[in-house]
């Protein structure tokens, strides 16, 4: 436990930074719902967006489809940036969970304290992976008590409640899906890089517009995590099973083969 | 009793070269220098025993303990100090010691605060705050945690003015007195012949001598450099070994009583004359030539 709680206390600045930079800017949407749903925005979208091209807009993740009035169609478009930022914080904190020691050099304090490699692994993995989930539901209370403030008053607080709750449990899937990959990539780099961290992310983001533009190549999607559960799929069709199970698979696969390179790992100081 | 041996321990970083072969037997109660320049193999013999890295080939025991199956168990009754200090640059130095203090069955607070008093460590820095003497304070604090049986330090010294020096020889020499072991790498040779039971030689991963420090003081002969008119047969009469002769100067090692060097050089007519007790700087010399440019003397 104090590996842990050492790794809470030393990192929980830079989550909260995270958080509230996020919560400050879902906030700032949410307050633009109502003059958004009073100036007739969702005509302006009907008119305007259907003259672009439809692969166009569906690489922006918004089409005609996209209801503006309606407050969970505007908090999903709103929040796929910013659970893109998020989901670019999990696997940041996944590659640091591991690779940060050994990076620092600070490995060399830790490791030599009567310690297994199994503890610090379990223990860095718990506690990122604690932080994580701590900033997405900071966010998602946030994003909740923002439209709760914003929302037109004939909608249901428990309604609201609900579809927050199920576009957050979406997201969070999502994030987790890529701070495994960056715990696993963690375990067998030895230097942290921030730039293939994102380089990864932004990949499978384009892979995931590809899958989404061409119908030949939505086999693709597979290969695109944040695509398994984006915020406008889930209001608007649900969960998509398929990719949930994919996504399970995969953060089972990731956290076992990283815990045992983990134990194998030369750490190079 | 033994408390650290290894057998052929080899390791690798990738395709180039750790350590070879590498055969050593640390006993209970004893100082065990290793010696050698940087980058040949002393601080990854030290990450080896501690698991960091593994060994391609050979065993490695700590207190009869596989180092690579039974780390953690090794650990409890072992302080580490690494050769450059890399902490958590922005937590400070009490909380490093009570982290420190949290994996020891036997770190206490007191224990804790008589570190701190006796290595006049300030609790409320930062360590990035710190100098480097500082730093290496904070991890011989660190690593004296829990009353462990065994030391482990990669280059301890390095860095530390004449006065920390002196409190850490004392701390160590205090450490062994109680029967405890330490494992210490240097290159420093003065530190090594100072503090040292015994120590071996590294050069280029491989162990190339191991000597009895204490059991070698009268197997030491003399250096003797002279300028004058040596005969060549009272030359090689005289000399162990010759290490250079040279148009009226000499250099030879000489093994055997004072007065009949000084009776017989009186012999000759000798212009300058230099006598030095050879000590194990000479002796590492022998093994690295020209290659100590590394080496503090």
């Amino acid at each position: 436990m104090n590996i842990f709680k050492f790794e809470i206390k030393r990192n929980q600045k830079t989550a909260l930074l995270w958080t509230l930079i996020s919560g400050f800017f879902v906030f700032l949407f949410m307050a633009l719902f109502p003059s958004m749903k009073n100036s007739g925005i969702q005509e302006f979208v009907v008119t305007k967006f259907d003259a672009f091209p439809k692969e166009f807009m569906t690489a922006f993740g918004v089409d005609s489809a996209v209801n503006f009035d309606d407050i969970m169609h505007y908090t999903a478009y709103t929040l796929q940036y910013i659970i893109m930022a998020m989901a670019v914080y999990g696997i940041l904190l996944g590659f640091d969970s591991l690779l940060i020691e050994e990076t620092q050099g600070t490995i060399e304090f830790l490791y030599a304290q009567p310690t297994s490699r199994k503890k610090i692994f379990w223990s860095k993995v718990l506690s990122h992976g604690w932080l994580l989930f701590q900033s997405l539901f900071l966010l998602g209370m946030i994003t909740f008590l923002s439209a709760v403030v914003f929302k037109p008053d004939n909608l249901a607080f428990r309604t609201l409640g609900l579809d927050m709750a199920e576009l957050f449990l979406g997201s969070l899937f999502v994030c987790f899906l890529y701070f495994f990959l960056g715990v696993f990539i963690g375990s067998i780099m030895h230097t942290k890089s921030s730039g293939l961290a994102l380089g990864i992310f932004f990949l499978s983001y384009i892979v995931g517009i590809l899958s989404r533009i061409k119908e030949d190549l939505s086999f693709m999607r597979y290969f695109a995590p944040f695509d398994y559960a984006l915020p406008m799929d889930i209001v608007r069709q649900g969960w998509d099973l398929k990719y949930i199970f994919v996504g399970a698979v995969a953060m089972i696969v990731l956290l076992f083969s990283s815990f045992f390179l983990y134990q194998k790992k030369n750490f190079r100081i | 009793m033994t408390i650290i041996e290894t057998k052929k321990l080899t390791t690798y970083y990738g395709k180039s070269r750790g350590i070879e072969d590498v055969d050593i037997c640390v006993k209970e109660g004893e100082i065990y220098g290793f010696v050698g320049p940087n980058g040949a193999g002393k601080s990854t013999l030290m990450r080896t025993l501690l698991n960091f890295i593994r060994p391609r080939e050979g065993q490695a025991f700590i207190f009869g303990l596989d180092c690579k199956k039974e780390s953690k168990k090794i650990k409890e009754s072992l302080g580490y100090v690494p050769g450059e200090i890399k902490y958590y640059p922005n937590i400070s130095v009490r909380e490093h010691l009570d982290y420190a203090a949290s994996f020891k069955k036997e770190g206490s607070k007191d224990q804790i605060d008589a570190m701190m008093r006796l290595l006049g460590l300030e609790g409320d820095k930062k360590f990035y705050q710190l100098s480097l003497g500082n730093k290496k304070k904070v991890a011989l604090a660190q690593a004296f945690l829990g009353d462990p049986k065994l030391l482990i330090l990669d280059e301890p010294t390095g860095g530390l003015d004449p006065l920390l020096q002196r409190i850490f020889t004392d701390l160590l020499l205090d450490f062994k007195a109680k029967g405890k072991t330490v494992f210490l790498s240097s290159h420093n040779l003065k530190e090594v012949a100072h503090l040292c039971d015994r120590a071996s030689i590294i050069k280029d991963g491989s162990i190339v001598d191991s000597m009895d420090l204490k059991g070698m003081e009268n197997e030491f002969g003399w250096i003797v450099s002279l300028k004058g008119e040596l005969p060549r047969e009272a030359l090689e009469e005289l000399s162990s070994e010759v290490y250079s002769s040279d148009k009226g100067t000499s250099r030879f090692l000489y093994k055997g009583k004072m007065d009949n060097l000084i009776r017989c050089l009186s012999l000759f007519n000798i212009e300058d004359l230099n006598i030095k007790k050879e000590d194990i700087e000479d002796r590492f010399l022998r093994y690295y030539g020209g290659d100590n440019e590394h080496l503090q003397i």
